[in-house]
């Protein structure tokens, strides 16, 4: 009688939908933590906002303190340790000579392009072999082959046979992310509820309406999943990307304040590179991932309990 | 998903204005007459004495004669490139040089 409630004795029973479909969907995994704070309290909705952000502004306040305060008990010279005003000093001087928007912007450029790219194609493989089970045996083995073998692994080859800049990174960044998406949309397929691909079949769907209509919303929260760790392995990837292929971006303000003993500029840059996943996290990844996973999916957070 | 939008469109808009400040910029520092011959000479007087970075923008549009303090002299470089150099902020002018 799961799923069904008697109100009172006698009463006609009363539906109500089964545990694992409420609040966060199917076997839902509940991420665990302490209810909101803000839980049963009026009026203070709007102080609440801002205590957390306001926390999080005096840690890293408190952060850059104790390192200027450190420097000189340390005692070594500004190229092992720099304070933290020699690296705003660098900040600035990178901004003023225009090298850190130009880096910043072919960074940017390069990683949303790899990720689309990696994107897509993650998604079209992944429904063509969940969905054909011949290709799921041939390629199985195959692709857990090689997503074995990390992007690092493969920058070398990729510079070898499309030497060094633009192409090679962008290639690197979309089998970073390819993978990632591709697994989860095999497991999203592959999971979708048989009932539904029956009640869609019994109703006359035809092959592409079954896709479309129902493996694909079935399979989006996983390859939302997908996707938030594929773009987190592509910003890890640009990095190494940038290092080893290219002349310009943050990657290789890393690399070259490092190598030119301009410890501060490489400090500047992991700063921005920091700051620029936050920005992403915040604009892109957090809202998809709410309007997908924690809605219809598999995890539900204590936030968006809010 | 009203976020994304809001941000997007306002990262597009900050680079549209970005840019526009480089080409209004770029158009003053190096006027029409000054680019009448497709390719010519020039010495670019940066607000700094170069580094690497800049150098090798320059190195890619043209043959680099000599870097001067700030000044840095190129030859043979196309108009459109030129108009391309000014546009960056980080140079302060942009004049026509008789060459070697």
């Amino acid at each position: 009688m799961a799923g069904i409630v008697s109100s009172a004795p006698g009463a006609a029973p009363t539906p109500t939908l089964p545990q694992s479909l409420r609040s966060g969907g199917g076997g839902s995994i509940e991420l665990a933590g302490p209810p909101p704070p803000s839980w049963g309290r009026v009026g203070v909705g709007g102080r609440a906002r801002w205590k957390k952000p306001a926390k999080g502004a005096l840690g890293i306040a408190l952060f850059f303190a104790a390192w200027q305060v450190s420097v000189p008990l340390v005692g070594l010279e500004p190229y092992f340790y720099p304070p933290p005003s020699d690296v705003w000093r660098a900040f600035l001087e990178l901004i003023t000579k225009g090298i850190l928007p130009v880096y910043l912007i072919d960074s940017i450029g390069r990683y949303a392009a790899g990720v689309s790219i990696g994107t897509a194609l993650g998604i079209v493989a992944g429904l063509a072999i969940g969905l054909n089970r011949i290709a799921d045996r041939l390629l199985s083995p195959t692709i857990n082959f090689l997503f074995a073998i990390v992007e690092v692994a493969w920058i070398p080859i990729f510079v070898i046979w499309w030497g060094y800049g633009y192409k090679t990174i962008l290639i690197a960044l979309s089998y970073v992310v390819f993978f990632p998406i591709l697994y989860n949309t095999l497991v999203g397929v592959r999971t979708a509820p048989q009932v539904y691909l029956n009640a869609a079949r019994s109703l006359g769907a035809s092959q592409w309406q079954l896709i479309m209509e129902v493996v694909l919303p079935a399979a989006l929260p996983n390859i939302i999943t997908g996707f938030r760790v594929g773009a987190g392995f592509a910003f890890r990837g640009l990095i190494f990307a940038e290092i080893v292929a290219a002349k310009t971006g943050i990657g290789y303000l890393i690399f070259e304040g490092a190598a030119n003993h301009q410890t501060a500029r490489t400090i500047v840059g992991m700063i921005v590179m920091g700051l620029l996943w936050l920005a992403i996290d915040y604009a892109y990844l957090k809202p998809l991932e709410r309007v997908t996973v924690e809605r219809w999916g598999s995890v539900t957070t204590a936030e968006s309990r809010e | 998903m009203i976020r994304p939008l809001l941000v997007t469109l306002l990262v597009l808009l900050s680079y549209g204005g970005y840019e526009l400040w480089l080409t209004r910029g770029g158009a003053m520092k190096l006027t029409v007459d000054e680019v009448s011959v497709p390719k010519g000479h020039y010495e670019i007087t940066v607000n700094f004495p170069p580094e690497a970075f800049h150098v090798t923008r320059m190195q890619a549009i043209g043959r680099l004669i000599e870097v001067k303090g700030t000044s840095v002299f190129l030859m043979d470089v196309g108009a459109d490139d030129a108009r391309e150099l000014a546009r960056n902020y980080w140079i302060a002018d942009v004049k026509p040089w008789r060459g070697l």
